[in-house]
């Protein structure tokens, strides 16, 4: 008998999460961390498994009906004469950014053992069903089956901020509301554009996509079917940049992070906005290829303004959590560039970007969190020496950064260097390596700011905010990473090695979802 | 056109009508004015108070079954001169009666026909006015 | 001779509305022998026949029956609002059981009485739904109106009830009256109260096109007074706010989906698109949704607050008028379908959002004002698990049937070339969620006060209709596939 493996997946997660606020009754307030890391592991080693022994797949799941690997299928219902159905499966784009999800939510649930101390049961099982509902976007074949889990994703997320969050977390979980939901409005508006004047019968997005390739659109309402694809492109794209976020509708993005409490912010920037450049991948970049080469100029100096402007921004903060959420959204620029470039290395290389970010940016804002739970100081002027005190906190931030500015060996490296390689020799952005030389400018100020922050926080005289050691030395009472906190930070690490050292291991899985996507473009010699 | 000015016609008698007469009236009488004149009512009734006041709410009870039972008359009249020689209508109208009936037993048990205030229950007194 | 006389044919069909207004004949009959001493029985006999009405409506599905000469029709869309309309009234007569001594302790003993005027108006809706005539809309809707000033204004010695009831009363004597001059107008062009029959006048050509218009334009005006669409709105906060809050929920849910039965049937049936009032309907429904939800953006008091979020949700409902009666090239079925389910989603998130109100604001007297629910949700957990699908589904998020019924509209909206009404709703939709995640916030969020009220009873009715109408509300999001597939059936079948 065939096992829904991805429907398991979802209900197993889906089951961590009420089985959570159900044992959280039971057990000590203390142990509730660990039950739900325990419970956590059902949706990782799950997915783990499925990607290693049942994930078969080898094209890009919208480009034909059989690509998706582990397909299911149910109708939910039909309106106006279009199928709605829960229909879900995984190709090689998908299926890492699912193991990404389950990984770094086990993460964050084990970092946030000693800094949530309020109502455990509840942001634990929060946590979890944030996890189901983003496996859902990624697994989602529907298109509203899609923006449902799209939607839910909002729902934990405004909780997790607005009550274990920081001093401003009302206002920060309310701006992230305000901004995310209009975007999804827009992009639900665009896509549905396109499904009426597309000649399908479900909402299943690889029938759209085929429609929409095959020319089988008959326009809406005064628009041909050219301007049709062009507005719809220009909705969707501004709904997902919003998620991205792109510069400029990245203003929600710092104030969420700082006020989040660190292990959301894991999730936050970790996932959550790979949902916007996944979104583009699939939408705009996968069903309107035509539209998207036609702008990809424009899509492509998008792109480098948000990673020069971000990192600009990033250089200018003294907070360490508005310091890495600025350069997150520097290196969101990158993957725009890199779909926008539409070769084999620049969309595969962005798609690796995705995962590689998501464990790079989760990795620094759990040390982040590590060191803010410990000196309950962000600040770097007021953080100063820290490597004298808690070495391993200090060396698991020296990586990180250093993976951030793309050390070789390291995740970062890798898919810059992807991004690069195939944007360099772009067909469709013009001046492709000219712009590519200035993307690359971005690195250089991911360096300044970096470099800049550790050497303020790790290095020097032993100070914390006040609090400040003899001129021989001596030590503060802050105490390293203990043994429970190191495990998800070195795991994280690990997998950053790895993918850096082998990034065959993933960009290879990944290429075959992407390598589509380009031919559709360029003919198959991109 | 010329339908409409039938219709001129008569608004303009019909207007001048009771103007013409209020004035041919006017210049006709003698003027003798007297303050029992300017009374409400010319048949010597004295007015007492001002109609402004509030009504005991029972009023308004007895006021709203009186026109049920009124429109029901308008109703039954027909079936009953006419209709009833089909035998059909009587179902209709016998469940018509029922239906008022069972209202207006409804309001009697709950006293709204009772002028003082009932025993018991002090559902429907006058308003503490 | 003129056929008087009942046919089987013309009472079986209308079976549910019998039901309902056989057992309010029956608690009446009952009190006049024990005046007052059996409310709990006419809730329980009340409660059951609107179950049998449900279950009437429901076997009835599929035949479509028309009585009384064509002044009543009995179709899937009736049978449709049928469903929607006594949800809404289960779900009240229910909570009322509990509700009604703490608010008002003085009219426990006039159970009997509220019982049987909530039948009454929610007989008179259901006859709006069915009706087929100017002239039976209009009592209908009359019937489903008296009851309601009443109920609004029930709680006697509380002057925000009487004040509520004189409002909504004199308010919905104005509509009426608009109404009224409307009909006379619509019968002096077309000559017929006939839905088809006027819609078969207006097709010869050989009526007044001035009259009609402006005949056409204050029917529309006056039933949108009943569905409190801005600016025919003003009485809707006072009544929903000085109402006893378990006939605010009735009135702005029940009361507001028998309106656009009335609207939707007969717009699409009575008055075909040439007329003007399809502008008009465009109009309203943008003005309505955006002065809704700045309103209610603005609000103190949760239950103000919720009057107004049910003024912003006619706007949305109001989509569905403006888009089916546009006759774009797009399927209007469709956007009318979507009209329907999204309003019956909406009566149980609604109500069900109103009952919270009711348990917390009236029942424990906890206070009325946002900082009032401060840490409820943590005292209270199944209701304030059921606030917070109630108010992200009113929000549209997926939380219950109202996320898949508002995308829905918005689809139906952009499918008939109205992408702009869609974006407007969608923004209006985003803004909603500031006010609506607010009762979250002080819910869930803030932590309770020293001094806050014990909430040491447990009323069970209310638990039970609230939780009913959670577990509903969250059912629809699965189970849309019935609603959807049913409405669009009937909504086509009206289409025809």
């Amino acid at each position: 008998m065939e096992v829904p493996w991805l429907t398991l997946l979802l209900t197993v997660t889906f089951a961590a999460a009420v089985a959570t606020l159900a044992v959280g009754r039971y057990v000590s307030d203390e142990r509730t961390g660990h039950v739900a890391f325990a419970l956590s592991l059902a949706p990782l080693l799950l997915s783990i498994y499925i990607w290693l022994m049942e994930f078969t797949a080898d094209g890009n799941a919208l480009l034909g009906a059989d690509n998706a690997a582990l397909q299911e299928s149910y109708s939910w219902f039909t309106f106006a004469g279009y199928e709605v159905q829960y229909y879900v499966g995984v190709d090689g784009i998908s299926m890492p950014l699912v193991v990404l999800t389950t990984l770094l939510a086990s993460a964050a649930i084990m970092s946030a053992w000693p800094s949530i101390t309020s109502h455990r049961k509840e942001f634990y099982s929060l946590v979890l069903f944030l996890e189901a509902a983003l496996i859902g976007v990624f697994v989602a074949l529907d298109l509203f089956l899609f923006f449902v889990f799209w939607e839910a994703v909002l729902i934990p997320m405004y909780f997790l901020i607005a009550v274990w969050g920081g001093s401003d977390r009302r206002y920060a979980a309310m701006k992230f509301l305000i901004y995310t939901n209009p975007a999804f409005l827009v992009v639900f508006v665009s896509a549905t554009a396109l499904i009426f004047s597309a000649d399908v019968n479900t909402l299943s997005i690889v029938d759209l996509t085929a429609a929409v390739h095959d020319d089988a659109l008959t326009g809406y309402f005064g628009l041909t079917p050219e301007q049709l694809k062009l507005a719809a492109f220009a909705g969707l794209f501004i709904g997902f940049a919003v998620k991205v976020p792109v510069v400029p509708f990245h203003t929600w993005l710092p104030d969420a992070h700082v006020e989040a409490p660190s292990p959301v912010s894991v999730l936050l920037a970790g996932v959550l906005l790979k949902m916007g450049t996944y979104g583009l991948l699939r939408f705009n970049f996968t069903v309107l290829p035509e539209a998207a080469a036609a702008v990809a100029g424009l899509v492509a100096a998008v792109g480098v303004v948000s990673v020069i402007y971000g990192a600009l921004l990033a250089m200018a903060q003294t907070d360490l959590k508005r310091i890495v959420a600025y350069s997150s959204i520097s290196s969101m620029g990158y993957v725009l560039l890199g779909l926008a470039a539409y070769t084999y290395y620049s969309v595969g290389g962005a798609t690796f970007q995705m995962i590689s970010h998501g464990l790079i940016s989760g990795l620094m804002f759990m040390v982040v969190g590590v060191v803010y739970h410990e000196t309950h100081h962000r600040d770097v002027r007021e953080l100063s020496g820290l490597w004298r005190q808690t070495p391993v906190a200090a060396f698991i931030f020296l990586a990180a950064a250093f993976a951030y500015m793309g050390l070789p060996g390291m995740s970062g490296f890798a898919a810059e260097a992807f991004v690069f390689i195939g944007s360099a020799a772009s067909t469709t952005i013009p001046y492709a390596p000219l712009v590519t030389m200035t993307a690359m400018f971005g690195i250089v100020l991911v360096a300044g700011y970096l470099l800049f922050a550790l050497q303020k926080t790790l290095f020097g005289e032993l100070r914390i905010g006040e609090h400040q050691t003899a001129a021989d030395g001596g030590s503060l009472d802050v105490s390293d990473v203990s043994l429970a906190q190191a495990v998800p930070l070195f795991a994280l690490l690990a997998a950053i090695v790895l993918l850096g050292v082998q990034p065959d291991v993933v960009y290879d899985v990944i290429a075959d979802g992407t390598a589509g996507v380009v031919d559709l473009v360029t003919g198959g010699d991109g | 056109m010329s339908d409409w000015i039938a219709i001129a016609a008569m608004v303009v008698v019909a207007g001048g009508l009771p103007i013409g007469v209020v004035l041919v009236s006017r210049l006709l009488r003698p003027s003798v004015p007297e303050r029992q004149k300017q009374k409400t009512y010319e048949s010597g009734e004295v007015p007492t108070g001002d109609t402004r006041i509030r009504f005991s709410i029972q009023y308004y009870l007895v006021a709203m079954m009186f026109l049920v039972f009124d429109v029901e008359v308008v109703l039954l009249i027909p079936w009953a001169v006419y209709l009833v020689q089909d035998p059909s209508t009587y179902v209709p109208a016998f469940v018509f009666i029922v239906i008022l009936f069972i209202g207006m037993g409804w309001a009697w048990r709950n006293g709204a026909i009772q002028w003082i205030r009932p025993k018991g229950r002090e559902r429907v007194r006058p308003r503490d006015v | 001779m003129v056929e008087l006389g009942f046919q089987q044919a013309d009472l079986l069909p209308l079976a549910p509305e019998i039901a309902i207004l056989g057992s309010a004949l029956l608690i009446l009959l009952i009190d006049s022998f024990s005046r007052g001493k059996h409310g709990k029985a006419a809730v329980a006999i009340a409660a059951a026949s609107v179950a049998a009405a449900f279950a009437a409506s429901l076997a009835l599905y599929g035949t479509t029956a028309e009585a009384f000469g064509g002044t009543f029709v009995v179709d899937g869309f009736s049978l449709f609002f049928n469903v929607a309309i006594l949800l809404v009234t289960a779900l009240v007569v229910v909570s009322s059981l509990d509700y009604l001594e703490e608010f008002y302790p003085e009219g426990a003993d006039e159970l009997t009485e509220y019982v049987v005027l909530l039948l009454f108006a929610t007989a008179g809706m259901m006859l709006m739904a069915s009706s087929r005539s100017l002239v039976t809309a209009f009592i209908a809707l009359e019937l489903a109106a008296l009851p309601s000033y009443a109920l609004v204004a029930f709680a006697k010695r509380n002057r925000a009830s009487i004040e509520g009831g004189m409002k909504y009363f004199v308010l919905g004597a104005l509509s009426s009256a608009f109404l009224l001059y409307g009909i006379s107008l619509v019968y002096g062009a077309t000559g017929a109260f006939d839905f088809v029959a006027i819609a078969d006048a207006i097709a010869a050509g050989d009526v007044e096109p001035g009259v009609l218009s402006l005949g056409s334009l204050l029917v529309l005006f006056g039933l949108a007074f009943k569905v409190a669409a801005v600016p025919f709105h003003v009485w809707a906060p006072d009544a929903y706010t000085g109402a006893p809050t378990t006939i605010a929920a009735f009135v702005s849910s029940a009361s507001k989906i028998a309106g656009f039965v009335l609207l939707f049937r007969l717009f699409t049936t009575a008055f075909p698109a040439e007329v003007d009032w399809v502008y008009a309907a465009i109009v309203l429904s943008v003005v309505t949704m955006t002065y809704g939800n700045f309103a209610a953006a603005v609000q103190d008091s949760v239950k103000r607050m919720l009057a107004y979020s049910s003024i912003a949700h006619a706007g949305y409902a109001l989509i569905a008028v403006a888009v089916f009666s546009a006759e774009a090239t797009g399927d209007s079925a469709f956007a009318l379908g979507a009209g329907m389910s999204h309003l019956l989603v909406y009566g149980l998130m609604n109500t069900g959002a109103f009952l919270v109100v009711a348990l917390v604001d009236d029942y424990y007297g906890a206070g009325y004002t946002f900082e009032d629910y401060a840490g409820l949700g943590r005292k209270m957990p199944a209701v304030g698990l059921a606030m917070a699908v109630f108010m992200l589904s009113l929000a549209g998020l997926p939380t219950g049937g109202g996320f898949v019924s508002k995308l829905v509209l918005f689809a139906g909206a952009v499918n008939s070339g109205f992408w702009w009404l869609a974006l407007l709703g969608g923004v209006n939709s985003a803004l909603s969620l500031y006010y609506y995640t607010r009762v979250l916030k002080w819910m869930w969020v803030e932590e309770a006060p020293e001094d806050q009220v014990e909430l040491d009873r447990k009323p069970l009715a209310l638990y039970a209709s609230i939780l009913f109408a959670a577990v509903a509300t969250v059912a629809l999001l699965f189970a849309f596939a019935p609603v959807i597939e049913t409405a669009t059936a009937a909504a086509e079948a009206l289409l025809e």
